[in-house]
């Protein structure tokens, strides 16, 4: 069964304060609704329900729970969304509540057939925006690409590929910080030092000790691990343990400098690039402030298109500002912080490079700081030595952990750059170990002993930082794998939409621009064999083949052809939902198009349930006539401070706006709400009371007004209640108004006194708690026929507290 | 144990497949690389080998990375090489000569010649691949000497 909408109703989210119904029974709607009314309120509710994000509001900064409840619910009211469909069992509503603190969202259908429904929703294309089509035009063939592709609903594909290539980056700057391949090589010196080979096989390791051992008797054949540890345990002697101890210690002191040492150049790269970086970022440091004011800014907008802030001011600064000028201003800024961001970007990973390559290393001195001997008195100098170098690679990182904002300079590379004097205490060292191993060079066994020992940790080390570079290696390797063959089957699914629904997007296209110049269009990807480095869109201009579209393309036309990509992608994808909803999509459309496109979606997608949302005057115009035909359902959008969010004024709102403008004195407004609202209880009232009003032509149909109802009302009351002709004055007073006079046409100037119009607002009252119970607890409180007391002969409300007698 | 007229044994470490995620990390790297076959084995005038070519990286800049990357992508245009890719896999190993520098005093170029001509002693030929001729011929004089482990390429 194909998912169409009977109910939809949203409670507290974004600019909707109070419930907001729309009782669509499957049908479609168009709805009206000027700017800041709340339209989007609408469509990102909805776009939440489904995706559980809103792509507008998609950001690290923007906290989407938060942002999403409305601006004036307090933390215990509960905001929800609610959508029943014509398969009662996915009726569900999503809410957002406060829970231990937190806003948590939970839906309350917890069956599968529902959680299979929003699975395969997902795939779906639903909700079509202006602001997509707006951004698509001016976009770069990869940003285009990306526009495109959220359109067609491969905004998560996009992520999950975004996710991978950061894993995948970092899999490779963890491998370039570990420097692998120069531990490997340190270690294979010792070993070339200690028993004359290069081994990073296990049996040629045991070959070449078996070969050095063979002329000491010890009896042991190596052909494992623990074999060497035999033949040591057979060469060891109480005295060797201290000598060795030494050497060893002294041994790995010299090879980690040694190491370090050859890293000078590595180091030294990453914080040259870090630096270069830095300087262009810190002489521009206004353009990286700039995008921490994205956020702020994009708030002021919205502070500005919602209508939270109507003065002519900033609402961020209270200067006086015209609002659309502002507007204007904010959007050029938040397209400079884009480019801001990226140049951000290219520190940010200069940045994060740098600061791996020297945590490892000063992880590395601190290992050996952490030596038993380093402590030891004979090694004071060593120590100090090693405190030097600790003190210039902490030197390093200070300056990488400086805020670029912070308007500090930070050191310039060769200031910082280990040399050779940095490692003067190598010479020592080196004399140090020569001495032990010409000491040692007498007695064999214990040269025997230090060698292999010391072989044998160089050894286990090489197959740990082979084992660690395998991983890695291996990681990246799959990582990379699956990051090909996600942008392969990225081109593959978008190549294969192109090349299936080219067709139908050339005719939604050709539909909407009839006899133009541009026969036909076609969409191309860009980028070699696997890639997928954009997208563009050629287009047959005079029989030739012609990109890029800004070319000839107008606003109009690439909106028409946004508009015709998504809907050929909801012709392709969506399986399940019969429902689009489209906000706002026409904005930038001139008159012809906007038109063409509204007998397009009429046409082609007479079968679908269309959620149309539009703040265009005319174009609502033009399609509710059209809508009217159809069967959709029409309505208008209002915001209200008390109330948000809502559907068309009903009576009751009128009653509190007129309410409000008298207390604050707007008197000028005040005509047209007084008069409708006192229509609307004359037509109430005789409506219940079956006051009969002969038939008028249109020429004299503003005489359908409230003096000939009351007329009517009066000489019905004067056949049939003797006591509601008690009431008579209340009536006369209210049409002997010099007020009341004036209220009668539309077109009636009008300028009456506050007095006059509150005396006059006091009489309506009256007039209206007459016919109207006054009990809270009345269900029906309308003075009506319906109600008729067949026995006492009395009309009168539904709890029986007013009422009249009537013949 | 290595001293002057010291004879260092030269063990190669686990072999590679000869595929471009293999080569890559080589990039920055600078020593002598040997490519052979996983199973064919040579038959050399003295003995058999699967080794096919030995060859050098001189410096960092044109890494062992990048050299074996021309032979991966037939710009070397060594046919021997393309021609072997084609009928079996082949692997490949290789020497980072940073671990070699405090025992060998002389260039990359005079390894990689020690090592040829160390192949032609045991072999009796350069390797098959290798087309260069006229290699200078090493002094006898030199203070390291090397025990190399044909026997890997067996």
């Amino acid at each position: 069964m194909a998912i169409k909408i009977k109910q939809l109703e949203i409670t507290g989210l974004r600019g909707i304060r109070d419930t907001l119904s729309l009782a669509l029974g499957e049908k479609s709607v168009l709805l009206y609704g000027d700017n800041g009314t709340g339209k989007s309120s609408i469509s990102d509710s909805v776009e939440w329900y489904y995706t559980d994000a809103v792509s507008h509001l998609s950001g690290e900064e923007i906290d989407l729970k938060e942002a999403l409840r409305n601006a004036y619910f307090a933390s215990e009211e509960e905001s929800n969304i609610s959508v029943n469909y014509n398969k009662a069992v996915i009726n569900s509503q999503k809410k957002l509540l406060t829970k231990k603190g937190k806003l948590v969202s939970e839906y309350s259908n917890v069956t599968t057939d529902f959680s299979n429904y929003l699975e395969s929703s997902k795939k779906e294309n639903l909700i079509l925006r202006y602001q997509f089509l707006r951004d698509f035009i001016d976009r770069t063939k990869g940003d285009k690409l990306k526009n495109l592709s959220d359109i067609i609903g491969f905004s998560e594909v996009t992520k999950i590929k975004d996710v991978l290539r950061k894993s995948f980056n970092s899999l490779k700057s963890e491998i370039k910080s570990q420097n692998f391949e120069n531990q490997i090589n340190t270690q294979k010196q010792t070993l070339i030092e200690k028993i004359g080979a290069a081994v990073s096989q296990e049996n040629n390791f045991y070959e070449k000790i078996n070969e050095i051992i063979a002329d000491y008797g010890t009896g042991i054949t190596v052909g494992l691990m623990e074999d060497v540890d035999k033949v040591l345990l057979k060469l060891k002697t109480p005295v060797t343990t201290k000598i060795v101890a030494e050497l060893r210690f002294l041994e790995t002191y010299q090879s980690s400098l040694t190491t370090l040492k050859t890293e000078i150049d590595l180091i030294d790269k990453e914080y040259d690039k870090y630096f270069k970086e830095f300087e262009k970022i810190a002489a521009d440091v206004q353009s990286i402030m700039q995008t921490y004011f994205a956020e702020m800014l994009k708030s002021g907008c919205n502070l500005i298109s919602k209508k939270f802030h109507t003065e002519s001011s900033c609402p961020l600064c209270l200067q006086p500002k015209d609002l659309n000028d502002l507007q204007s201003e904010i959007k050029v800024r938040l397209l400079e912080i884009e480019e801001s961001s990226k140049k951000k970007a290219v520190f940010d990973n200069a940045k994060i490079s740098a600061t791996a390559i020297v945590d490892e290393r000063i992880k590395r001195l601190a290992t050996l700081g952490s030596e038993v001997l380093i402590s030891d008195t004979s090694n004071s100098t060593a120590k100090n030595a090693l405190d030097e170098l600790k003190k210039k690679m902490e030197a390093y990182k200070k300056a990488i952990s400086e805020k670029v904002t912070s308007g500090n300079k930070i050191a310039i590379p060769n200031s910082l750059k280990l040399v050779d004097r940095d490692f003067s205490e190598l010479k020592a060292v080196l004399g140090r170990i020569e001495k032990i191993k010409k000491a040692l060079a007498t007695d064999n066994t214990t040269l025997l002993f230090a060698n292999i020992s010391a072989a044998k940790d160089a050894f286990q080390k090489i197959k740990k930082f082979e084992a660690e570079r395998e991983k890695l290696e291996a990681q990246k390797k799959s990582l990379g794998i699956i990051f090909d063959g996600f942008v392969k089957k990225q081109k593959d699914g978008l190549q294969d939409f192109i090349d299936n629904f080219s067709d139908t997007i050339n005719e939604f296209y050709q539909y909407m621009n009839p006899g133009e110049l541009f026969e036909e269009i076609r969409i191309v990807t860009m980028g070699e064999e696997n890639e997928l480095n954009g997208i563009t869109i050629e287009f047959k201009y005079k029989g030739n083949w012609v990109s890029p579209p800004q070319k000839y393309f107008s606003e109009s036309h690439l909106n028409c052809f946004g508009i015709s990509f998504f809907l050929a992608s909801v012709i392709a994808f969506n399986k399940e939902n019969k429902f689009l909803l489209l906000d706002d999509i026409i904005s930038s459309f001139d008159t012809n198009h906007r038109k063409r496109f509204a007998d397009l979606l009429f046409e082609k997608f007479a079968d679908y349930q269309i959620i149309l949302l539009t703040h265009e005057e005319q174009w609502f115009q033009y399609v509710k006539q059209i809508s009217k035909r159809k069967g959709w359902i029409i309505g208008k959008i209002k915001w209200t401070e008390t109330k948000g969010t809502h559907l068309d004024e009903n009576p009751s709102d009128l009653k509190e706006l007129v309410e409000a403008d008298l207390t604050n004195g707007n008197v000028t407004l005040l005509g047209n709400p007084i008069r409708k609202y006192l229509e609307y209880i004359l037509k109430t009232i005789c409506f219940n009371l079956e006051v009969k009003l002969n038939f008028r032509y249109n020429e004299v149909n503003e005489k359908r007004m409230p003096d000939e109802m009351i007329n009517e009302l009066k000489a019905k009351i004067n056949k049939a209640s003797a006591e509601l002709k008690l009431k008579l004055p209340i009536i006369e007073r209210l049409t002997s108004s010099n007020v009341f006079g004036n209220l009668l046409s539309h077109d009636n100037p009008f300028d009456p006194k506050i007095g006059d119009l509150k005396a006059f607002w006091n009489d309506i009252i009256e007039f209206e708690s007459v016919f109207k119970c006054q009990q809270s607890t009345c269900t029906k409180p309308q003075v009506s026929l319906k109600n008729y007391d067949t026995v006492a002969k009395k009309i009168r409300c539904g709890c029986d507290a007013t009422k009249y007698d009537w013949k | 144990m290595s001293r002057p007229n010291q004879t260092v044994n030269i063990y190669f470490d686990s072999p590679k497949n000869f595929e471009a995620s293999n080569i890559l990390p080589l990039n920055g790297i600078a020593g002598l690389y040997f490519i052979f076959s996983s199973s064919i084995q040579i038959q050399y005038p003295f003995d058999k080998s699967r080794l096919l070519y030995i060859g050098m990286s001189e410096k960092r800049t044109n890494s062992i990375g990048s050299r074996l990357n021309g032979h991966f992508g037939g710009k070397s245009k060594n046919v021997g090489l393309t021609n072997y890719r084609q009928v079996e896999p082949l692997w490949f190993t290789y020497i980072n000569f940073d671990m070699l520098k405090n025992i060998w005093a002389y260039r990359i170029e005079d390894l990689e010649s020690y090592f040829i001509l160390n192949f032609v002693q045991h072999f009796g030929v350069y390797p098959i691949c290798n087309n260069k001729t006229g290699l200078d011929v090493m002094s006898n004089n030199i203070a390291t000497h090397f025990k190399i482990d044909w026997n890997y390429f067996k």
